[in-house]
């Protein structure tokens, strides 16, 4: 199939994501979900986690403020954010994650906090690298 | 009156089918339009003394574009097939009339073996409960049996039919055949009921799900759960995130069991008649908790509340096939 430059950039992009490391397997398997039923299955998915994830930063942010740090809320809601992340194949995000919880059980608030910036980082970096391909992908008429 | 086609000819035995409320009338996706057409020429006799599960099990069948009979005597069906050129090749037998008489199964069975049939017939059991098809174990030494569901549902019988128009599948990938097409055969016309209080795990699993050709029913906690799972229900399986906030999965699977326990034992002892319980005198709903890690020491907590197995969140393919596998085809010789 002779594919327009549009959609070669697509793949690109596509292709680059993989290979650094942003996107996982399980973003395939969102792929796979996708069909003529449920055309735009990914970016739906993509925006509810936005959604969802906007919250979930907002309660971290609070929780980190409070004094003493509750660890185990703290890690509750990280646990969320975690299985999000690995539900749309998030991977960047989703090893911050990990990082997070990890200082959470050492009970180290210095390490939480310094976490959560980089998990923020992560998730505003996807966030955009994602919105930039879907847009690509709408232009070059593709399905995915 | 059998048709005379010599390799298509089912017979259904229904003495205990229930009748479920909850029967859908509509499959998903395309399913009747390409089940029907495989079904096409082939004539199921219905053996039971209820004219009204009769008619129901009847219903059921014919939806799949085969042709239906009914008699309300096993000895009758004899008599149909020696005097007619025809061949059984399935055989469709309601648990409890199996189990009613081990002689007269046992004497069908082998009169069965005697016709002298190109395709020896595929047996079939319409089970309530897994634990209840254990006791008809010595079936499937004769025979590849299939474990077939009640209450009946449509896409769940023409998935067991055309599974067992295959090539004898006990429950594993067929080999080549990617994992997806056995889970939907599995699990198209499933009712699920996926617990997870976290949207986007819901709406991939619902993604996943749909696929399949399941339908499923979310809950978004281990509360909002129970009431759902109380029988009666129709609800085939459940998948149950352990890690929630308020109560984890763990205790609301254990708060199910203690419901389920409770109307077994009722029915049991005769407090309430098994008829308002959708006549299954053994609810057992397979839950399967829903695991973002994966553990040894989770897996073994998981069966200790009652948690029948776990998959890992979210879906792999493989594994979901394989866990599934075991409560809705059980291969023949397996201990669970």
């Amino acid at each position: 199939m002779e594919r327009n430059p549009l959609q070669r950039q697509v793949a690109y992009m596509r292709r680059s994501l993989f290979d650094q490391g942003y996107l996982d397997e399980q973003f395939v398997q969102l792929e796979d979900l996708q069909d003529d039923a449920n055309p735009n299955f990914v970016e739906e998915i993509v925006t509810l986690f936005y959604t969802d994830s906007a919250r979930l930063i907002h309660n971290i942010e609070q929780a980190l403020e409070s004094r003493p740090l509750d660890f185990i809320r703290l890690d509750d809601y990280m646990h969320q954010f975690k299985g999000s992340s690995s539900s749309i194949g998030a991977k960047k995000v989703k090893n911050e994650c990990t990082q997070f919880r990890e200082h959470c059980s050492a009970r180290s608030a210095e390490g939480c906090v310094r976490t959560f910036q980089q998990v923020k980082q992560e998730h505003t970096i996807l966030r955009r690298k994602l919105e930039t391909y879907f847009q690509l992908a709408r232009q070059a008429g593709l399905a995915n | 009156m059998l048709i005379a086609n010599p390799s298509k000819v089912t017979t259904v035995f229904s003495g205990g089918c229930s009748i479920s409320n909850e029967y859908k009338c509509q499959p998903t996706n395309n399913q009747s339009n390409a089940v029907s057409s495989e079904f096409q020429g082939m004539a199921a006799l219905v053996v039971d003394p209820n004219p009204v599960r009769a008619k129901v099990s009847r219903h059921h069948i014919q939806r799949l574009g085969i042709h239906v009979e009914v008699t309300s005597d096993l000895n009758q069906v004899f008599s149909g097939i020696s005097s007619g050129n025809t061949a059984i090749n399935r055989v469709l037998v309601e648990h409890d009339v199996w189990d009613k008489d081990s002689n007269l199964s046992a004497l069908f069975v082998n009169k069965l073996k005697k016709l002298d049939l190109e395709v020896p017939p595929k047996l079939f059991l319409l089970a309530n409960s897994i634990s209840s098809t254990r006791n008809s174990a010595a079936i499937s030494g004769v025979y590849n049996s299939t474990v077939i569901m009640k209450p009946l549902r449509a896409g769940m019988l023409a998935a067991s039919l055309q599974r067992a128009l295959g090539v004898g599948n006990k429950g594993v990938c067929q080999n080549g055949e990617h994992p997806s097409l056995s889970l939907r055969s599995l699990l198209r016309g499933r009712k699920i009921l996926v617990v997870d209080d976290n949207n986007v795990n819901l709406r991939v699993a619902a993604g996943a799900l749909k696929k399949y050709g399941a339908d499923m029913v979310c809950a978004d906690s281990g509360k909002s759960a129970i009431p759902l799972l109380k029988p009666p229900h129709d609800f085939d399986a459940c998948f149950m995130d352990i890690q929630m906030p308020e109560m984890d999965g763990f205790e609301a699977t254990g708060i199910i069991r203690e419901m389920e326990r409770n109307v077994n034992s009722r029915i049991q002892h005769g407090e309430v008649s098994v008829e308002a319980y959708a006549n299954i005198s053994n609810w057992h709903l397979p839950i399967l908790a829903m695991t973002a890690d994966v553990i040894q020491a989770t897996h073994e907590e998981c069966l200790r509340c009652g948690m029948d197995g776990h998959v890992s969140k979210p879906f792999e393919a493989e594994q979901l096939y394989r866990e599934v596998s075991r409560f809705f085809q059980p291969p023949p010789e397996q201990n669970q």
